[in-house]
């Protein structure tokens, strides 16, 4: 578990905190998503938890220990998946995996193994420089793994991914959950958020603006609608009803008696939709 | 634990450097200078029979001859020029390499994964130096096999890899520290060039050694000055007996100083870079 209280961070000269006043939990086995676009606070967020920055005001307790006064151990006991890979480029795939496994003390995955598992196995003895953007970013995921670290923080894990990878890196990511991993997910992909935390807190100018499951949060801020899509004179006509207020729930009642009805779509609000109401602001 | 955890990150520095060709440079580098100096540099001592005419027409005119080091023995050209190779690659190119290691991870931003495992600075240091130290000693090695140094001893043969790992082990922390503030190889050329040319202002000042007098006493507190002179005491006695300790203490001085600085700079300021 790793607990975040009255987190503020303020770059040397600018004019305001970068983070403010972040407070936050992440149970063991939890996959917690921070959400927000560029320039939210986000990466300094996750900077400060391991320790790449330090720690001004606030509190971050890992295991029940202050942040600061773990070494070492902290670092063994974590994994960091970066946005942008950073390869050895003249190493293979399963070099690059496993060169810097000596330096912890502790069981490891099979590397050939993780390799397969994301579809690498073939390349795993091809210079990384050589791999493409989503290949090197699978791997960069994959030795973020391969020494079972208990945290594991995630930067936009699936980006540059087709579909097909990028579902099962969420598997992935998900099985490590299930195992009692604790996982930090950095991104500003609502969809992958949706899709993988247990909660979530959106980050907005360097605060946070709401946090809760992705359920609760859109029963909270999202608008329920029904598109109803109709055949007039020969013609297919689209309109959107909301659920909330009395006069639409009125005019879908008279919409439904109408002829020529194709098709109908209950409408449930996104991630995004909600981020935007918070905010009031777009994530890209 | 940690020597496990030096062993693997040597065992990484090792393949970078063996697929970044720095091995390659390095042992081709020896095997041409050595080369030319096989091919090109008097084997034989020129002047020395005009010498010892010289000496005794002076003695049979009464003249009194006096030795200033009587255990000193001449050597040739050859045998002089060969701790100026070993140098040359040990210190200046040691030195640029030290450097370069550092510079490449940060522009490849593999630091950043190594600073959030539980490696930590001084390992990092650590097996740079060493990596600089094999090839340092793999050089003087190939040299030695090229040029062979008469009549030098085992002893005088380990003293010589003695005096190459201590100016190597300085000479990459130095190039280490110089790099640590620098973004880019671009940035750290300039610097790294004229730190080059100080080091190798021992070389006329090993040529002729009354270059290093008259203000320019500076030269000899340089480590590649103390290591010229060393390694010439140690493949053929010039009966200078204070230079071997005159260079472990500027060298060991110098080693401690570089040290703390390439480790300081590397927790500080590299580590946090890559924030």
């Amino acid at each position: 578990m790793i607990e975040v209280e009255g987190l503020t961070f303020s770059y040397h000269g600018a004019a305001r905190a970068t983070v403010q006043d972040v407070s936050f939990s992440a149970p063991k086995g939890s996959i917690f998503g921070v959400l927000g676009p560029s320039g939210a606070g986000k990466s300094t967020l996750q900077k400060v938890m391991i320790k790449l920055l330090p720690l001004q005001v606030g509190a971050i307790r890992y295991g029940g220990r202050p942040l600061a006064a773990l070494g070492r151990e902290f670092f063994a006991d974590v994994g960091v998946s970066f946005e942008q890979p950073n390869l050895f480029p003249r190493l293979s795939g399963r070099e690059n995996l496993t060169c810097l496994l000596g330096l912890y003390d502790r069981e490891h995955d099979d590397p050939a193994a993780l390799l397969a598992a994301l579809g690498l196995g073939a390349a795993a003895d091809q210079p990384a420089g050589e791999y493409s953007k989503g290949m090197k970013q699978r791997l960069v995921f994959l030795r973020s793994l391969i020494h079972r670290p208990s945290l594991l923080f995630l930067d936009e894990p699936t980006s540059g991914l087709d579909p097909a990878t990028a579902e099962l890196v969420k598997q992935m990511i998900r099985d490590r959950a299930a195992s009692g991993v604790t996982v930090i997910l950095t991104t500003h992909d609502m969809t992958l958020a949706d899709q993988l935390c247990d909660t979530v807190a959106f980050l907005h100018d360097g605060s946070i603006a709401a946090m809760a499951s992705p359920r609760a949060l859109k029963l909270r801020f999202g608008e329920r609608a029904v598109r109803v899509e109709r055949r007039i004179d020969g013609r297919l006509t689209q309109e959107v009803f909301g659920l909330e207020a009395p006069e639409e729930q009125a005019r879908l009642a008279e919409a439904l008696r109408s002829p020529g009805i194709e098709t109908l779509h209950s409408l449930e609000a996104t991630l995004e939709q909600v981020f935007l109401k918070v905010t009031g602001r777009a994530l890209t | 634990m940690r020597a496990a955890a030096l062993w693997s990150l040597l065992w990484l520095d090792l393949r970078l450097a063996w697929r970044g060709r720095l091995f390659a440079v390095t042992l081709a580098l020896g095997a041409v200078m050595a080369g030319a100096v096989r091919i090109f540099a008097p084997a034989e001592l020129g002047g020395a029979h005009e010498l010892e005419e010289l000496a005794a027409a002076w003695a049979a005119e009464g003249g009194r001859l006096t030795t200033l080091r009587p255990q000193a023995q001449a050597m040739t050209l050859q045998a002089r020029l060969v701790p100026a190779v070993i140098c040359l690659d040990v210190l200046v190119v040691g030195f640029f390499f030290g450097g370069v290691m550092l510079l490449q991870e940060k522009a490849l931003r593999t630091l950043a994964a190594y600073r959030v495992s539980p490696g930590g600075a001084g390992l990092y240091v650590t097996s740079k130096v060493l990596v600089n130290l094999l090839m340092a000693l793999l050089y003087t090695a190939l040299v030695l096999v090229i040029v062979p140094p008469a009549g030098a001893s085992i002893g005088a043969i380990a003293g010589v890899m003695g005096v190459v790992s201590l100016g190597s082990a300085t000479c990459t922390l130095g190039g280490i520290a110089l790099a640590a503030p620098f973004r880019g190889l671009s940035s750290f050329f300039y610097p790294a060039a004229v730190a080059s040319m100080v080091l190798s202002a021992a070389v006329p000042a090993y040529v002729a050694p009354a270059f290093a007098t008259e203000g320019m006493s500076w030269i000899r507190a340089l480590p590649t000055y103390q290591a010229f002179f060393a390694l010439c005491e140690l493949l053929g006695p010039g009966g200078r007996a204070g230079v071997l300790p005159g260079f472990l203490w500027i060298s060991g001085v110098g080693l401690v100083i570089t040290a703390a600085l390439a480790w300081w700079l590397t927790a500080r300021r590299v580590m946090q870079e890559v924030a």
